[in-house]
């Protein structure tokens, strides 16, 4: 570990850029996480169009701070609606929202903002001891080995992904063919262009993302757009006792590395790390029963776990350039536009973003406990705004957003197109995540594997003498049982993973 | 043989693979290249057929149902209605008029009855939106009709 690196990190993460930036990124996804339908995938594609004129340090900073912003705020309209914001606080509602309805809606938030800020401080630490250490190992990486890391990870997001195997491998595979659309980087052979010169660039991620998610999520409020809380709702005391604090010690301290672990795993991320950790904390737990029934274990364990996920997601984002979820996938993508090239090297070329991306989580995790904490009853007050508004501004957002990085009207209905496609996708229960992340890793996969056969000249010994590749490819192919191992994991414990929104 | 959800499904991805598969096959060759640019999709196309074939026997969901209402279906395809004038309308029309009519309008048809706040949201956000986009992040919006 270099401590110079870390100066650096440090030295722009206290700076009032640094500071500003966090600031803004976790208010913003703390906001849009606690709209229930809206994910930490819509809220960072939305911020994207504006982080297009920032220096990429800032930026990064900035749609981290959203990220494991939105999932802080997720559990917020878990607790008070029992409507999760986010998928990785479904699980928070199981007992939080039975808290809430006991009339301890302030202890259950205080439980969740402590578990949270507990999962991610863990979580950032470990990050700062992981992240380099497997940087340091992947430099040696040629393209042989980019190829099987890369499929591992889509085979492994595709396969633990919820619901049906074949379904998700669909999703996955729809979206590698939208990535094949354009000009072959290689080749330079116009692909599936149908004659028209718009799509010779390809479809830019940004109109995935925002159509797939944002506008496929929008739908899903216009269907539920009559849905309003009750004003005059109060949140009581915030106040936890002391016996509180010594039930909360134990998950707490469990599930930060648990979670951390699953975040770092390819594919796993914060919303399974946060029903593992509901499983096993129920398991455990010497009276069962008083789960489901507002557990303060209940709350804290997939609380803690989630965002020590969250933050664990970054290690491989940071260190080998590939994302473990479709959220850090949406990163990527965007740290490539800015002209960063996140990879093993990214910790020796650009020190600052490295460390100081790690860094300003320490700052933005204490802006949430703030924000989550003192504020909550007026934060609480935004789930308050009528739905139409919401759904109006959403749209306006999306179209806005694609307009003004490509001042095309092409785009435009790209991106309603895309929409569209989301929203049956949602209909036939399609999950939309393996799409992006195949989009996004689709072009990268090709190249790897194209350049590493071109090295062999076509000979697929450079994939068998090499043992990392051999291994990972191994791995991915093993990651087709594990479904069925999960399976019966969920099956046994009576945990339905299903579309729970 | 029931004709389920998933089966509709599997029914329309396998076209969709058939028709891709047909066009990999139209891809120009490039002569030099060792992995020519027409391998992957060929591998994807037949990778989707396959499993379109999977989930067609597959016996998971076959009570799946899509759950929606009319009244739901008008209101989406109203929003891709209201969507596809304000794209086609934004750049001779620009952005001041589109942008704060398509708040105002679509909030109304949402049915959020407050027409005060409505309007007075509609036209701030827009305001704000344009003086941010024009004057600090340096992106110029269609002006349209309203020439300022």
């Amino acid at each position: 570990m270099s401590f110079e690196g870390i100066l650096s990190g440090l030295e722009y993460a206290i700076s009032i850029e640094g500071l500003l930036f966090v600031l803004i990124g976790v208010v913003v996804g703390t906001v849009i996480g606690m709209m229930p339908g809206l994910g930490p995938i819509t809220a960072i594609a939305v911020m994207i169009p504006i982080t297009y004129g920032m220096d990429p340090v800032s930026a990064m900073v900035m749609m981290a701070g959203v990220y494991y912003g939105a999932v802080f705020g997720g559990s917020t309209a878990s607790i008070l609606l029992n409507a999760p914001g986010t998928s990785s606080a479904v699980v928070t509602a199981f007992d939080g929202f039975p808290m809430a309805q006991k009339g301890d809606a302030g202890k259950a938030l205080a439980i969740s903002a402590i578990a949270s800020t507990a999962g991610a401080t863990v979580a950032i630490v470990l990050t700062m001891l992981l992240a380099p250490a497997m940087a340091s190992v992947a430099v040696s990486f040629g393209p042989a080995e980019y190829f099987a890391l890369l499929f591992m990870g889509l085979m492994l997001i595709t396969t633990l992904s919820e619901g049906s195997t074949i379904k998700a491998l669909i999703s996955a595979t729809l979206g590698f063919m939208a990535v094949t659309i354009g000009l072959d980087p290689q080749t330079g052979t116009p692909r599936f262009t149908f004659g028209t010169s718009s799509l010779l660039d390809g479809i830019d991620f940004l109109v995935v993302a925002l159509g797939l998610f944002a506008l496929a999520e929008v739908s899903h409020l216009i269907i539920n757009r009559k849905f309003s809380r009750d004003k005059n709702e109060d949140i009581g005391s915030l106040k936890l006792s002391k016996t509180d604090f010594k039930e909360m010690s134990g998950p707490m301290s469990r599930h930060s590395l648990i979670g951390f672990f699953i975040g770092v795993l390819p594919g796993a991320g914060a919303t399974m790390a946060s029903f593992i950790s509901y499983i096993l904390e129920k398991r455990i737990s010497k009276n069962p029963s008083e789960f489901g029934k507002g557990s303060i274990k209940g709350i804290a364990a997939p609380e803690t776990s989630n965002n020590a996920a969250a933050t664990g997601s970054f290690v491989p984002l940071l260190s080998l350039g590939i994302p473990g979820s479709g959220t850090t996938a949406v990163m990527l993508a965007a740290l490539l536009v800015l002209g960063v090239n996140p990879g093993p090297l990214l910790i020796e070329d650009n020190p600052e973003l490295f460390w100081g991306v790690i860094v300003s989580m320490f700052f933005g995790t204490f802006f949430l406990l703030l924000l989550n904490l003192p504020l909550i009853p007026y934060l609480a007050k935004i789930l308050l705004i009528p739905r139409p508004l919401l759904i109006s501004l959403v749209l306006i957002f999306c179209l806005m957003g694609v307009y003004t990085v490509s001042f095309s009207t092409f785009d435009m209905f790209l991106l309603l197109g895309f929409g569209v496609l989301g929203y049956l996708m949602k209909l036939v229960k399609l999950p939309a995540a393996p799409f992006i992340l195949a989009f996004i890793l689709g072009g990268m996969l090709e190249q790897n594997l194209r350049q590493a056969l071109n090295i062999s000249n076509g000979s697929l010994d450079i994939f068998l003498q090499s043992p990392v590749a051999i291994t990972l490819i191994v791995i991915s192919i093993l990651s087709f049982v594990m479904p069925f191992i999960l399976n019966r994991f969920y099956k046994k414990n009576n945990i339905n993973t299903g579309d729970n929104k | 043989m029931q004709l389920t959800m998933n089966r509709i499904l599997s029914l329309i991805l396998l076209v969709i693979s058939i028709v891709y598969i047909y066009l990999s096959f139209q891809l120009p060759s490039y002569a030099p290249a060792v992995i020519d640019s027409d391998a992957i999709p060929k591998v994807l196309g037949f990778i989707l057929l396959g499993l379109s074939f999977l989930l067609f026997f597959d016996k998971k969901d076959t009570k799946m149902v899509v759950d929606i209402s009319k009244k739901d279906v008008f209101y989406l395809v109203l929003t891709v209605v209201m969507i596809i004038i304000y794209i086609l309308l934004l750049e001779s029309v620009g952005f001041l008029l589109m942008t704060s009519s398509f708040l105002f309008i679509a909030t109304l048809i949402y049915g959020y009855r407050n027409h005060l706040v409505n309007l007075i949201v509609s036209l701030s956000f827009t305001f704000i939106m344009y003086y941010l986009f024009n004057e600090l992040l340096m992106v110029r919006l269609p002006q349209g009709i309203l020439s300022l």
